[in-house]
This record gives structure tokens, sequence and C-alpha cells, in this order.
């Protein structure tokens, strides 16, 4: 059975998708792992398609050769004209990112702009994701949910999909106010659906270690955390320039061009952190 | 409300035709230092049983281990002991001057719930009001 988290935080803009990006790569390519591992790509705003597959392949594969996105998986009872008319299995919207020698792969599930339309029509959709993930599920060891920072219909599915739910936080106050968001999105779920999920902790994000807001941040956050339950990272993810650079050039951190060392080894301590407390 | 005095207004007065090199040849301590003795040695006076937490409070608000952030030093000031402070602060020495002048006005009883509200005040995170109001 594959460990399946959703990356998640009602605020936008702390680093989620490079986060979920950055992890894929770390188990399914750093030979100390060697994972098989699925991303789904979750968010309208696709930040995690564009990181992973470019510009140009974007454009061949999933809007000049209609492949099919996440975004089929929520609209398939509605039999959308790109799965139809192309004649492509569903299956097909799970694209090969990397292959490795030894067996183990980097999958992704891409998505569009235009799963904001399932927002716009969301009833009896949120099972569809899970019912999905659950056919394919013993094909990998590792599936990241890469969220969108609104309560949505996604954000069901992307519950009922995982076991766990990792929150990256960003060191500054409104960022941090996502934590409380998370938690009473969570209990409203495990309310509505009787299902619990792990949490498998807080992580922070883009730090920079030297402003007095982020260390009075980390405190809040810490003990917030903690009156909750909630573990949280001391490993942590530092603020670089060279994550946006990896971003455009489709590469994770430890191969991002003169990305500093020290920061692909804090981002590997990190990784190595999350997996021991998933069990992966 | 009683207006609280700047620290141009509290600095000491220097006789005609003294340099400000001379100055600071006969004062070799810092202005800051100065007032935290001066702040000291009225609390000394006083003769008062909780003169260290008294001081404690004085060097914590000087130094800007108290009463964060100018929202709070005045809200504080404002609510607990009714001085205004004008739009233009000055040093937070000065306003500890004057936060323990009007702390030895009150007794004894009141002044060690001053001097608590102050900690818990700083202890009041505000994720965690946020959070109480979010998570139900």
């Amino acid at each position: 059975m594959a460990k399946k988290v959703a990356v998640i935080n009602m605020k936008g803009g702390v680093g989620k998708s490079t986060l979920c990006t950055n992890l894929a790569w770390h188990f399914s390519a750093m030979r100390a792992w060697s994972k098989r591992v699925l991303l789904v790509d979750l968010d309208p705003q696709f930040n995690a398609s564009q990181y992973m597959l470019g510009v140009s392949r974007y454009e061949r594969e999933i809007i000049k050769g209609s492949a099919p996105t996440v975004w089929d998986i929520f609209e398939q009872q509605a039999r959308t004209p790109g799965l139809r008319s192309s004649k492509r299995k569903l299956s097909d919207a799970i694209i090969n990112v990397a292959a490795f020698r030894a067996g183990h792969y980097l999958h992704l599930i891409p998505s569009q702009l235009d799963l904001s339309f399932t927002l716009k029509n969301p009833s009896q959709k949120e099972h569809l994701l899970s019912n999905f993930i659950a056919d394919v599920e013993k094909d990998y060891d590792l599936v990241l949910v890469d969220c969108a920072p609104t309560e949505s219909v996604l954000t069901t599915a992307a519950y009922l999909t995982a076991d766990q739910i990792l929150v990256p936080v960003k060191p500054e106050f409104l960022s941090t106010i996502g934590l409380p968001l998370i938690r009473q999105s969570l209990a409203d779920f495990e309310r509505s659906y009787r299902k619990k999920l792990g949490v498998a902790g807080v992580g922070f994000n883009m730090c920079s270690d030297y402003s007095p807001e982020e260390t009075k941040s980390k405190k809040e956050v810490r003990n917030l955390s903690k009156s909750f339950g909630w573990h949280v990272f001391n490993e942590e993810v530092p603020y670089s320039r060279s994550f946006p650079k990896g971003a455009r050039e489709g590469n994770p951190i430890f191969h991002t061009s003169y990305a500093r060392s020290s920061v692909a080894s804090e981002v590997a301590s990190f990784c190595d952190a999350f997996a021991k407390q998933i069990g992966l | 409300m009683q207006l609280l005095a700047t620290s141009a207004q509290t600095k000491r007065s220097v006789p005609d035709g003294i340099s400000r090199k001379s100055r600071k040849r006969a004062n070799p301590t810092s202005p800051f230092d100065r007032e935290v003795d001066r702040i000291y040695a009225m609390i000394d006076s006083r003769h008062v049983p909780d003169q260290e937490a008294l001081k404690d409070f004085a060097n914590g608000v000087a130094m800007g281990r108290y009463l964060k952030g100018s929202r709070v030093l005045r809200d504080f000031a404002e609510k607990n002991l009714e001085i205004e402070l004008p739009t233009k602060l000055p040093t937070r020495a000065v306003i500890a001057l004057h936060l323990i002048e009007h702390l030895l006005r009150a007794d004894l009883p009141a002044r060690a719930r001053l001097l608590e509200a102050v900690r818990r005040m700083d202890e009041n995170s505000s994720l965690k009001a946020w959070s109480d109001l979010i998570v139900r």
C-alpha cells in the first residue's frame, strides 16, 4: 500500500507546489530512496505541472496531445470532449516524468486551469480521485497530492485520497493563520465523512532565520501545533532564490544550476525527516 | 490624562560654555545608562518591598523585553496607568521612568497585578487569538 500524503495549507504562496515537487524528486531520484512516486497536481493553478513538465512538454502532451488530466478524472461522468474524441483512457492521465534503471519512476497526474470548472459544478465528485488512486496505488510507494489553497470539493477529494497531511508553513504572521484554518477544515471533514486523517506534521518553509518576526512566528506556530497535538519538524526548508530558478529549469533543488549545496542539504534533511515521520 | 514628557524635556540641563566633547568626557556612561540609573535611584529612594520586581520591569521596558512594540506599550500605558503617550514616542527608558513613577503611586497589590498583566500581555500570541476565533 502506498503512503498517500496531501500537502496542504489554506494560505497560498507558502511553497506547497515547490515543496511537493522537490519531495517527489527526492524520493524517486535519490539512490538512498529509489521509490516509485506519483505526484497528483490538484490545483487549478497547476504550478506543480508547470514545474515538472515545463511549457514545451505541457503544450505538446496536454494541450495538443489532448492527454487527460486530473480534471478528466473529476469530469469522467460528464464525458468531457477531450477524453472522448481522443479515445484516451483515464489512466493516460498518469504521465511518466522520469524512469530510472533500477525500475523505480516518478509519475505525474497533471492539472489544468479548467479544473476550476469542477469547482463550479462540484456535486458528487469528491470520491472520484480517491477511487482512481485506489486502482493505481499498488504501483507506487508514495503518492503526494499538491492541493489548492482554498477550501473546496478538491480539498475534500484530497482528504479522501490521502492517509496523512503535511502542512508547509511560511513563518510570517498572515501565512501562519493558515494553520487554524487547516485545523478547522480537517475537523469539518472528519465530522462529515467519518474518516480520520493523520497529520504528518507542520514544516517551516521559506525560512530566512534572521528576522525577529520570523522567530516569533515560529514560536507561535510551535505552541499552536502543540495544542493541536501536531508534530512540528525541526528540519526547515530555507528560502533560496534557487527554488524559482529550479522551477524555471524544471529541476529539483539538488540539480538546479548554481544552487548552494547547503540549501540542497537542508531540503534533503527535511525530506528524510518527513519520510521517517510517515514511515516510508 | 497626563501627557507624558518627551526625552528632550527630561534631559538634564548643562551649563553654557561646556563643549559636547567635555560633557562626554565628564559623563562617560551612555544616555541610556544614565536614564536607567535614574530609574533605579528613584526606586531605591522609596524603600518599597518589591524593589527588585520594579527594577526588572523598568529594565525590561527600557530594553524592549516587556511591552514589545509601540502598540502594546501605548495600550498598557493608556489603559492601566492613564498615561497618554505622544505621537512621537520618547526613548523606552524615558517611558520606563514615567511608568515606574506611576506604579510607585499605586499600592503593593495593585502594582503586583499590573506587573502580572504585563507578563501575560507579552505571552499572548496573535496567532493563538486568531486560532481561538477560527477553530470551533
